[in-house]
């Protein structure tokens, strides 16, 4: 008898995990504060919050460098914040500022940071899927050793870009891992109405890559599974199609009135806040106090602040500049 | 008819989508065709004379699909019970398949659904059917088979008696125990692990292994399992368990190369291992750690003081052997029908 070895399992260290905890709670603060300030009429356009899910962005993205390429999608503050995109940046974007990191000509559906490797959110439903097939595509080709993520939704998970994405993906093996965050709905309709698959994971033997459902809410399962997705695109051993089970605890989007689920449903999901659980994880294995969680909280609301605060300060772009920076002549 | 034989079934859709897809070579266990496999199971139990189902309502309703296009002879009953979606729903259905006075219990899933089923079918045997991917517990058997052999066990066809080879044999379980108190229970294996995180929950990473209890001992298993059949040829399968600790350590010079995960076969050290009676506890080694059972991390000890101790206990779940119980039904003549002279078939 002979045998093959495979990569170990991940260990993650307490530095590694107090970086996850600030990074969902930034996401966290910044969904909050994005939707209090788009209710007082200072982020023009739609907001789309990332509230709950924030498990999973910083699940996957804490594993991948600049050198890795990220598509979102319109819910998509968590994955530019779990990325690395400059926060305060971000804030003036959302208000449409000068100071944004596109320039204020963006906003909150299209916010992209090339150099980050956060290639877009996106507006366009399953329009990140064909995008991260490209991105895996340079990778591949360059020889980079980059991977692509690809986050969507369920919704997106019916779009034809999903599945000529995955096909072309497998076909050609590239470096990408497919991300599915699967919040329950798809907009206002539930997964079981709009989907035929009980599991959209399913979906990636048809094109006969792994696929493999994850808990969303727990950011070690996410890591977990994302790093053995991850290290398989990196080793040349093509996609792989994660299935994270997530819930948003905001509605579609600022203003939707959540009429098709119910409050009880809301509060059952709340009790497992994914915030709360990497927390009591970690102050149970003694690796911090609540001291340490404080500084950390309070931190990240004084960097928020202090970009609301910047940004509301900062002047639109100059009319002059309308068209400058929004397109590209090849 | 509400005396007529009762069967459950228990198809859980969860199961054959874990990590191992990707770690490993497991298979994906898509919903069609559990599907399948229960229509068929369906259609056996409705071929052996049973009119009553009641099932476990899963979110995906394969129990509700497959009849679609099976036998409508059969009544189908849901149980009124809450799907929280959790495993919890397999045992609390397991509970009230028993409470209702099932029969027979038909599982769809791996050793960690029928895991779950256990703590609540009390005496009610199981016909489990593999649809998981560590599977030593349930067995790869042909739905028709699986519903006929569920329906001979209900319909009392296919009985334990005096005299007869044994259709219904009882399976052994592991009890675990933290600071004496009980905490949960596995079918087939207990491994301690170094990792500190539940994570993912399958287990795979035999570099995390420190120490495996095991209820059962055979070499054509899957999963940690594998190891206790590769170190003890001779012990008999369902005789005895086995406590294994595994690592480097000076002077040990023992690995045994077994399939950890499905396509994963990996030279594991052993330190020492010795077999455990029936009803014998094993203490295992103190500090943080994870516990998993049958292959999924379930229990976190992050109190380094804890005790977790397992105990082999020989009075685990009934389980129905299939091809005894088929056996049987051949031997009672309910597969062959005599014609009588004054019918000619030709003329139906």
């Amino acid at each position: 008898m002979s045998v093959v070895e495979t990569s170990g399992a991940v260990a993650i260290d307490r530095a590694a995990l107090l970086d996850m905890y600030e990074r969902m709670t930034q996401i966290r603060v910044f969904e909050d504060l994005a939707g209090k300030n788009f209710a007082a009429g200072l982020v023009p356009g739609f907001v789309h919050l990332y509230a709950g899910e924030e498990a999973v962005a910083v699940g996957v993205c804490s594993q991948l460098t600049d050198n890795d390429f990220i598509t979102s999608t319109h819910r998509g503050h968590g994955h530019c914040i779990a990325k690395g995109v400059d926060i305060a940046g971000m804030v003036a974007e959302l208000m449409g500022k000068s100071t944004g990191i596109c320039k204020g000509k963006g906003g909150s559906m299209h916010i992209a940071d090339v150099e980050k490797g956060m290639l877009g959110a996106n507006g366009i439903v399953g329009g990140g899927i064909p995008l991260a097939c490209g991105a895996a595509l340079t990778a591949k080709t360059l020889g980079t050793g980059g991977v692509a993520v690809c986050f969507f939704g369920d919704g997106a998970a019916n779009q034809g870009t999903f599945h000529e994405g995955l096909n072309l993906a497998a076909i050609w093996n590239l470096p990408v891992v497919f991300v599915c965050e699967n919040n329950g709905y798809a907009e206002s309709t539930p997964v079981r109405y709009h989907c035929s698959a009980s599991d959209i994971a399913n979906r990636a033997s048809a094109y006969e890559i792994p696929g493999v459902v994850v808990d969303g809410l727990d950011v070690f399962a996410v890591y977990e599974a994302a790093s053995e997705a991850i290290a398989r695109a990196r080793r040349g051993d093509g996609p792989s199609l994660l299935e994270a089970k997530t819930y948003r605890f905001y509605g579609h989007f600022q203003g939707d009135q959540v009429t098709y689920r119910t409050s009880d449903e809301l509060e059952t999901f709340k009790k497992r806040d994914p915030i709360i659980a990497l927390r009591a994880a970690i102050v149970a294995r003694g690796l911090a106090t609540d001291a340490d969680f404080n500084a950390i909280d309070t931190r990240v609301h004084q960097l928020l602040d202090d970009a609301w605060i910047a940004a509301k300060a900062a002047a639109f772009p100059a009319p002059e500049e309308a068209l400058t920076d929004v397109y590209v002549t090849y | 008819m509400s005396d007529a034989p009762l069967v459950g079934i228990i198809a859980k859709p969860a199961s054959g989508k874990d990590i191992r897809r990707l770690v490993a070579h497991g298979s994906t266990f898509d919903n069609n065709e559990k599907i399948n496999i229960v229509r068929r199971a369906l259609l056996g139990l409705d071929a052996a004379g049973v009119t009553r189902v009641a099932y476990l309502p899963d979110s995906y309703g394969i129990v509700e699909r497959a009849a679609a296009t099976a036998n409508p002879r059969l009544k189908l009953m849901p149980l009124a019970m809450p799907i929280v979606g959790h495993a919890s729903d397999s045992t609390e259905a397991a509970q009230r398949l028993r409470d209702l006075g099932a029969a027979v219990i038909i599982t769809l899933g791996g050793d960690g659904t029928n895991r779950v089923v256990a703590k609540g079918c009390g005496d009610v045997p199981l016909v489990p059917v593999s649809t998981g991917t560590n599977n030593v517990f349930p067995r790869m058997i042909e739905g028709t088979l699986a519903g006929i052999a569920a329906g001979l066990i209900a319909t009392g066809v296919a009985h334990n008696g005096p005299g007869k080879p044994r259709v219904i044999r009882r399976a052994p379980r592991l009890e675990v125990s933290i600071n004496g108190e009980p905490a949960d229970s596995a079918l087939i294996d207990v491994v301690s692990s170094n990792q500190t995180w539940i994570g993912a929950r399958a287990f795979w990473e035999p570099s995390h292994l420190r120490e495996i209890v095991l209820s059962r001992i055979s070499a054509a298993a899957i999963g940690v399992a594998s190891i206790g059949g590769a170190l003890f040829p001779d012990a008999c399968d369902g005789c005895s368990g086995a406590w294994i600790a595994v690592g480097e350590r000076e002077g040990s010079a023992r690995t045994v190369i077994v399939p950890i995960a499905p396509g994963l076969v990996r030279e594991i050290p052993v330190q020492d291992a010795k077999l455990l009676a029936q009803g014998e506890s094993v203490t295992l080694g103190r500090g943080p750690s994870t516990i998993a059972l049958d292959g999924e991390r379930e229990i976190e000890i992050t109190d380094a003081s804890a005790a977790v101790s397992v105990r082999v206990d020989p009075h685990g779940p009934r389980v129905v052997d299939v091809e005894a119980a088929l056996a049987a039904g051949a031997a009672a003549g309910v597969f062959v029908r005599t014609r009588s002279p004054e019918v000619n078939p030709t003329v139906e």
